[in-house]
């Protein structure tokens, strides 16, 4: 039971911390907004993450941790019009249980639809509204993959700094995401004989409902080098994002298994012409969210710019 | 194991790809200070632009368009688009630039330079 207890919480934290961890770059006027590694960006594209990359040493209540867990995540987004797009991601996990066999499977599957509302060229802003739907079963279960799944309603902003009067600040932009939760089946707290002989506390197979959300501050090299002075650094240099993001989720019905979780992650992108690499190390804010850093890493292609007259460009073409 | 396969397939093409058209390097450089007015603003980009739907505007510190109107790509390289300019005094200069790559792709920025006597 207490395995079947710690496979839940890792599973249950890395979706929630990475459900979106797989993204789309956007463009606002002179702004290119890169695909950024915990929460999402606000515009859309066709385009694949393959994979993104986590690996986190999870424990609850702040406890060392009963493993390392490695995460590959798979999406592909693909546009029905310009400013609308259907994804589809998944994630392959292996978990590190100590004293126990490896365990490896899928999360559930989750499909999103996203709209990108509204796009101000001049002031470099996108508004987007989107849902996240995770289908239940659809997981591996031993690995912890939830039986009942989740409604995710979303909206996204990025809004870069090109307006602002001091050169060396327009290159600063932020994005960011809020979400809320809407649980299939509602998580119940359940007593077993061993609840009484451990006191740890167990669920049923349900979720709570959550709010989650994400911040991005990054700046933007490439930006500096077109739209303010170029200083004539290494191209290397010139092409790189360094940011950092700050994730959270929290209850929105109780009782809860999760609490609130907040993780920093700072790290930096490499923006290709039709890919993008980006590092990120990943810092829990607090006990809840681990004791331990983490690492994210992405390797993200652009459809549209390597498949401009197929599988690049929108279905229908309004 | 059919993701690999399509990655590994993707990356096997680049010849394939035509990127978003991005500012590369501009002369005068972004940013920069010369001496003695250019007879050009020339832009390279990333990808290859459609001249007749890519454009180079110049104007003065009062908005005054400086350019000569007459975009156009020097040599046969189209990763390069140039505008000539009229004589122009020393001074700060705005360039606003939009780019159609020859994928379609559109792009735009902008950016100042400062001739100095």
């Amino acid at each position: 039971m207490h395995r079947v207890f710690w496979v839940a919480v890792l599973a249950t934290c890395s979706a929630v911390a990475f459900q979106h961890a797989a993204h789309a770059h956007a463009i606002a006027g002179a702004r290119v907004f890169p695909v950024t590694l915990t929460i999402d960006d606000p515009g859309v594209s066709d385009e694949a993450s393959l994979p993104s990359f986590t690996a986190t040493r999870q424990g609850a209540s702040g406890s060392a941790g009963p493993g390392w867990e490695y995460d590959l995540g798979f999406e592909f987004d693909k546009t029905i019009t310009k400013d609308f797009a259907l994804g589809i991601s998944d994630d392959y996990v292996i978990q590190a249980l100590h004293g126990q066999k490896t365990q490896t499977g899928f999360l559930n599957i989750n499909v999103s639809g996203k709209y990108q509302a509204w796009v101000n060229a001049e002031h470099e802003t996108i508004v987007s509204l989107g849902v996240v739907r995770e289908f239940g079963r659809t997981g591996t279960e031993h690995i912890g993959a939830d039986q009942y799944g989740g409604t995710t309603p979303t909206g996204y902003f990025g809004k870069g700094m090109g307006d602002l009067p001091v050169p060396l600040l327009r290159p600063f932009a932020v994005t960011g995401e809020f979400a809320y939760t809407v649980a299939d089946k509602k998580l119940k707290q359940i007593i077993t004989p061993d609840t009484l002989a451990t006191g740890i506390m167990e669920f049923n197979s349900g979720n709570e409902n959550r709010w989650s959300g994400g911040l991005s501050l990054q700046y933007s090299l490439p930006y500096l080098r077109s739209q303010v002075k170029d200083y004539g650094l290494p191209e290397f240099v010139n092409r790189l994002v360094p940011l950092v993001e700050l994730s959270w989720s929290s209850p929105a019905s109780k009782p809860s298994a999760l609490g609130t979780q907040v993780v920093f992650a700072p790290g930096a992108i490499y923006m290709a012409d039709t890919y993008e690499v980006g590092l990120e190390a990943l810092i829990p804010a607090n006990r809840a969210s681990g004791r331990n850093v983490g690492v994210a890493a992405l390797f993200h292609v652009f459809f549209d710019d390597l498949f401009p007259t197929s599988l690049g460009k929108p279905l229908i073409n309004d | 194991m059919t993701r690999f396969v399509l990655a590994a397939a993707l990356l096997a093409c680049p010849a394939l790809a035509h990127a978003h058209a991005l500012l590369r390097n501009a002369t005068p450089p972004v940013g920069g200070t010369v001496h003695g007015a250019p007879a050009t603003v020339e832009i390279t980009f990333s990808e290859a632009v459609e001249p007749q739907f890519s454009s180079i505007v110049v104007t003065d510190a009062g908005g005054k368009q400086v350019d000569r109107k007459d975009p156009h790509v020097p040599g046969n390289d189209a990763h390069h688009l140039a505008v000539g300019l009229n004589p122009v005094g020393a001074g700060a200069y705005r360039v606003e630039w939009h780019a159609t790559s020859v994928d379609t792709h559109k792009t735009e920025g902008s950016f100042s330079f400062t001739v100095a006597p």
